[in-house]
């Protein structure tokens, strides 16, 4: 049996409305949803503040004194100050060990610093490489500390530093073929956000550190942000090929997230999102003809109600849509 | 709290309620899709499509004044930004309120199909979805479109006259339109035409800024009052738009040595009010007046601090989120703004921070050992 869920103040007035809750009682019951402070609350509530204030002061100081002051310290100076950061995240996941949060946020936090470490490394040996090399390398040995982390948050930092590796990567690869399309690592980091979701939803059932909502629903977003922006320019300006191709691949997607997630209202936010993008994309197209017809007046003041009638319709359409899925709004959390 | 356990707590305090006919109304609303809501992130979704939709109007509205202008006729150009500017107001309001209109007449339609509860697909899916959820979006276009094609036709005119006439079409989008953006938008907008006014007609921005301040403070603490009656849905707009712009005043007021009136208006407010807080809420007089104190020197120096902590402390006792959250990044962003400009050698700066970070975290140890033991006041 399903909890019976909190009291709004919107379901409140609706039954006031309606005429079965008394006028009397609307004034004890908003006092009764929201709270009242007493003395231990205040304390509570001031203690909370003050921690949280005095640690962004104390280590945002420690922070800005580091910054300030790195050329003083010298590369070597730079090599002790990042191992022992990394020292402190490691020394606090093997302390609390990975079933305590705090050890699972130690883990996250000396993976994450693994590229700092090596960047004032590679700056003290002279290290030749390029970026690729050391995002390469962070990627790689990042893995233990994402496993023994199991927070979603550091599964998408270890994405972030596969994007990161992906566009170096790229700076090479153009070095070499001159004729590689410019948005072509646009086009490839949203295939690798297609596949990390993939992945992500073929494993959650599974792992259940990964049944989170969020965390699928941001590699999506951000996978559906890189498409549209690689295929932005075809529908602006001059596309080159990848650009071109991101189009139909974005439509794919578009079609592939209906039947994913909009069938028994999985994930309407990601059934959503690929569809905005084509509204986004149809905006883009008007306001390039637009700028194209500009020095004629009565053109634009008969084309654009006709951009805005488009928009109009799909926006109303989209909605239409997402409204239609079954089970709604029962989505998933 | 949930619903039974009000019907509970309303028949132990003696308020005469029939329970079983307040549990089947909740229960006929829930059912009613009418009632429901769209999650926010699909509202958001509709939002960044009618806000696309939106710029192609404004600057349909906008070329369509240029033209005028061109013609160099300033009658025509008067005329059709006081049409635009009425035009948008008129638009706005019939959508925002047809969807109450629409939905009335669905649900009486429903009732009268035998009175029981209505499925998802009865009564018109699209019937449905424009009126409850676009047209408000729809809304916030129009107005947002007309103001802003009323304002590049006043342009042509003086500041003042700018200012005056967006001062009156917020003041009307606000007590005419219940859209929540269209009502956040104005009550920070009433601050923003303002103090513009004030800059023009007297080369200040303080009194605006005091009475806005005290308007915010106002309106969150009566707060339960607003809560209780029919006008419950505009606190939040309201409170919050208010909220804003005190937050961003000093942004706009351009101010590094702070608005001495603001600051002492501010002050006086804290003082007063954690000492109320600390005689009737129960927080202990000695900690009250040690942040009063603290909050009051903290200004001398720190515009815009003293605000941040009003709103945070506002925030507190309505049990707001997001206006604690608002209210936090002020702090932080101003406290970060008045450091970085402060033009003191990169030690001292590191220790005051530092000296701040220890001294809050020995408050807090304070109050967590104050917390266990006897009451302060």
């Amino acid at each position: 049996m399903t909890p019976e869920p909190e009291l709004t103040l919107a379901r409140l007035h609706a039954l006031r409305r309606e005429g079965v809750l008394p006028t009397d009682a609307i004034g004890p019951a908003v006092r009764w949803i929201g709270g009242q402070r007493t003395p231990a609350s205040w304390r509570a509530w001031l203690w909370a503040v003050c921690l949280s204030l005095g640690v962004v002061f104390t280590f945002g100081s420690l922070a800005y004194y580091a910054v300030v002051n790195w050329e003083v310290f010298g590369p070597w100076g730079q090599v002790g100050l990042a191992v022992a950061l990394q020292a402190v995240a490691t020394g606090l996941a093997l302390r609390a060990g990975s079933e305590q949060l705090l050890g699972r946020l130690g883990a996250m936090a000396a993976g994450c610093l693994i590229g700092p470490v090596l960047l004032v490394l590679s700056a003290v040996t002279d290290a030749e490489g390029g970026w690729w090399l050391l995002f390469g390398t962070w990627w790689v040995l990042m893995v233990p500390s994402v496993l023994a982390a199991r927070l979603p948050a550091a599964a998408l930092a270890w994405l972030v530093v596969l994007d990161l590796g992906v566009i170096a990567g790229f700076e090479p690869l153009f070095r070499a073929l001159r004729d590689l399309p410019d948005t072509l690592p646009g086009l490839v980091l949203a295939a690798v956000h297609v596949l990390a979701l993939l992945v992500w939803e073929a494993l959650a059932p599974r792992v259940s550190w990964m049944q989170v909502r969020w965390a699928p629903r941001t590699i999506g977003a951000a996978g559906v942000c890189l498409l549209t922006m690689t295929a932005l320019p075809t529908l602006f300006w001059e596309g080159d090929v990848a650009s071109v191709v991101a189009i139909p691949v974005l439509l794919a997607v578009v079609l592939a997230a209906q039947v994913r997630y909009w069938r028994g209202s999985r994930d309407l936010l990601l059934a959503g999102l690929p569809l905005l993008a084509v509204v986004v994309l149809v905006a883009s197209g008007g306001l390039r003809l637009v700028i194209e017809i500009l020095d004629d007046t009565l053109l634009v003041m008969a084309v654009t109600p006709v951009i805005v009638a488009v928009l109009l319709a799909l926006t109303v359409g989209l909605l239409v849509w997402l409204r239609a899925a079954r089970e709604w709004p029962g989505e998933a959390p | 709290m949930t619903l039974t356990a009000l019907l509970d707590r309303l028949s132990s305090e003696g308020v005469e309620v029939d329970a079983e006919a307040v549990l089947a109304e909740d229960r006929r609303l829930a059912a009613d899709p009418l009632e429901a809501e769209l999650p926010w992130y699909l509202r958001a979704i509709v939002g960044v499509g009618a806000w696309l939709t939106a710029m192609f109007v404004l600057f349909w509205l906008v070329f369509a004044v240029v033209v005028f202008a061109r013609m160099k006729s300033g009658f025509a150009l008067a005329a059709l930004s006081g049409v635009l500017g009425m035009a948008s107001l008129v638009v706005s309001m019939a959508a925002a309120w047809w969807p109450e209109l629409v939905g009335s007449r669905l649900r009486r339609q429903l009732l009268e199909d035998g009175d029981v509860p209505p499925e998802p697909g009865r009564g018109g899916l699209f019937a449905r979805t424009v009126a409850l959820d676009f047209l408000g979006q729809l809304a916030v276009v129009g107005v947002l479109a007309g103001q802003g094609g009323f304002a590049v036709g006043v342009l042509a005119e003086t500041s003042e006259e700018v200012a005056l006439a967006l001062l009156v079409l917020q003041s009307l989008v606000l007590f005419t339109n219940p859209h929540f953006v269209l009502r956040f938008a104005s009550a920070a907008g009433l601050g923003v035409w303002a103090m513009l006014l004030e800059d023009e007609l007297f080369g200040s921005r303080e009194l605006t800024l005091a009475a806005v301040t005290l308007a915010m403070v106002a309106v969150w603490l009566s707060r339960p009052l607003w809560l209780r009656t029919r006008a419950w849905a505009a606190h939040g707009p309201i409170g919050h738009g208010l909220a804003a712009f005190v937050l961003v005043a000093h942004v706009l007021a351009n101010d590094t040595l702070g608005q001495p009136v603001v600051n002492g208006l501010a002050a006086v407010t804290v003082v007063v009010w954690l000492l109320w807080e600390a005689r009737v809420g129960g927080l202990g007089i000695v900690i009250g007046l040690v942040l009063c104190l603290a909050a009051a020197v903290a200004t001398v120096s720190v515009p815009g601090v003293m605000l941040s902590l009003v709103v945070l402390g506002l925030g507190a006792r309505a049990g707001d989120r997001v206006l604690q959250g608002g209210a936090i990044a002020g702090l932080l962003g101003y406290g970060l703004y008045d450091t970085v400009i402060w033009d003191v050698g990169h030690t001292t700066r590191f220790a005051v921070l530092l000296g701040l970070g220890i001294g809050f975290l020995l408050s807090a140890a304070l109050l967590g050992r104050a917390a266990e033991g006897p009451e302060l006041a």
